[in-house]
């Protein structure tokens, strides 16, 4: 008799579901993946049964209970598997991580949409790069407060934890900043993070973590991410 | 763990904030409390020192790091104190406390928020209606409340694991004092005390309101009504 196991329902280019895929990948859990196609109406057992939103992801345990919300789910395997260290035991680190999840979601992630979509006017690109330029500076100065690399280039130092692996799927698809722009705008860009003396640890952080095994086996290649993105974000443009 | 020196910045009618305070209560940490009213632009000091986006609460950690964030501030002094039994240790609890008041923020809250401050009488019920549609599915979450064998955190009792008040209490206490507003507010507003779908709400929303704590803690809606009627015009 097989052992029951959890049930993962998924998108393999939400970057949310990826969350999930790495915590899995850290917690080495054993897991039974259900590929929800986001782009036709959910089958109705799924909004019936496990998220009425439509939206992945999802868990359901072994024994029927249903869990909604990335950050809640990874959380959920973090706990459920103290093991992975996913989770810091130091109240200080563990506020330091949730703020560093909220900061990036709430700010520099709008900032770097706004500027992979500035695709209208070389002004309106400027403005939007110096935005998202700015708001990872502020990245750059939470990862210093907490870590200035002395003991390991993740968040909290040598151990990879929750605020990485949050964040993972995000810095994985860094290159969606100018995926579409012209490929002058792509070098640019490159050489002018290498060239700011207050990114490097922004760079290094993001360079660790999306080297990490288990985010490449999570994150899906940049075509299904350019592809996705495209379809959802510039279908009025091109 | 050696005790924290902690500052919290605070404003007395944020909910967000009230977050915190009722932390600090139910844990009865030492803390001193420094009042920033919202009401007037935030001092250079605070924006500079403290949180640059001028909200509170701010946490301010034995003179050295500030933590944001109401939620993050409130598990913070939770975590500082594991013997307050505010937060379950088992997973499936946790996750479902971090979902309710997830959801609580996402999807209820907005719609209390437009029921009751909302005073063009065009599309009212609709309003009203749209927020007791939100309440039942909380009530529906509370119903679902996982239950484990220890005593207070089996359903055993009015909170949404049991008896035990936890953190998706604590986190949703403001908010609650807040739900009756709708009724003070809105015209030909009844709320529908009667109603099945309710009782579970209703039962856990007369627990948190009601707990000691809570009471000495937090404004009551009746010290609340003046504060909100100002906005409306």
């Amino acid at each position: 008799m097989t052992v029951p196991k959890l049930t993962i329902y998924n998108n393999i280019a939400c970057p949310y579901a990826n969350r999930v895929l790495i915590a899995l990948q850290e917690t080495q859990q054993e897991y039974e993946l259900v590929d929800i196609d986001l782009k036709t109406p959910r089958p109705e057992y799924y909004l019936k049964e496990i998220n009425p939103y439509g939206e992945v992801p999802a868990l359901k345990t072994a024994d029927g209970n249903v869990i909604l919300e990335s950050l809640v789910i990874a959380e959920y395997l973090a706990d459920s598997n103290p093991d992975a260290n996913l989770l810091s035991k130091d109240p200080l680190q563990r506020a330091q991580s949730r703020y560093l999840i909220q900061h990036w979601t709430s700010r520099a992630q709008p900032a770097i949409a706004k500027a992979s979509l500035a695709l209208d006017s070389p002004t309106e690109e400027a403005k939007a790069l110096d935005l998202a330029e700015t708001e990872l500076e502020k990245v750059d100065a939470l990862l210093r407060k907490v870590n200035i690399t002395k003991d390991g280039p993740y968040f909290l130092g040598a151990q990879f934890s929750y605020a990485d692996l949050a964040l993972a799927p995000f810095l994985a698809r860094g290159y969606l900043l100018t995926a579409f722009h012209e490929e002058s705008v792509q070098k640019a860009w490159d050489e002018r993070l290498k060239a700011n003396k207050n990114v490097q640890r922004f760079l290094t952080w993001r360079q660790a973590v999306v080297e990490r095994p288990s985010v490449l086996k999570s994150t899906p290649p940049k075509e299904v991410v350019l592809e996705a993105y495209s379809a959802k974000f510039l279908k009025n443009r091109l | 763990m050696s005790l924290q020196k902690l500052v919290l910045y605070n404003y007395k009618f944020c909910p967000f904030a009230a977050r915190a305070v009722l932390a600090l209560a139910e844990t009865k940490q030492p803390y001193e409390n420094v009042e920033i009213d919202l009401s007037v632009p935030r001092p250079d000091w605070y924006l500079k020192d403290i949180n640059p986006y001028g909200q509170v609460p701010a946490l301010k950690v034995n003179d050295k790091d500030i933590i944001l964030e109401s939620l993050f501030v409130a598990e913070y002094i939770a975590d500082l104190h594991p013997e307050s039994g505010l937060w379950p240790t088992d997973a499936l609890q946790r996750a479902q406390t971090r979902y309710l008041i997830h959801h609580w923020g996402t999807h209820t809250q907005p719609a209390l928020h437009k029921a009751s401050f909302t005073l063009d009488p065009t599309d009212a019920q609709q309003r009203h209606q749209a927020f007791i549609d939100q309440l039942e599915k909380i009530d529906h979450l509370l119903c679902s409340a996982h239950k484990t064998s220890q005593p207070g955190l089996n359903g055993d009792g009015p909170f949404f694991l049991g008896s035990q008040f936890t953190f998706a209490d604590l986190a949703l206490a403001s908010f609650l004092t807040r739900v009756p507003l709708v009724e003070v507010y809105q015209k030909g507003f009844v709320f529908p005390k009667e109603n099945p779908k309710l009782k579970r709400f209703l039962e856990w929303s007369d627990a948190v309101v009601k707990r000691e704590t809570v009471v000495k803690a937090l404004p009551s809606t009746e010290e609340l009504v003046p504060i909100y009627k100002k906005w409306f015009k």
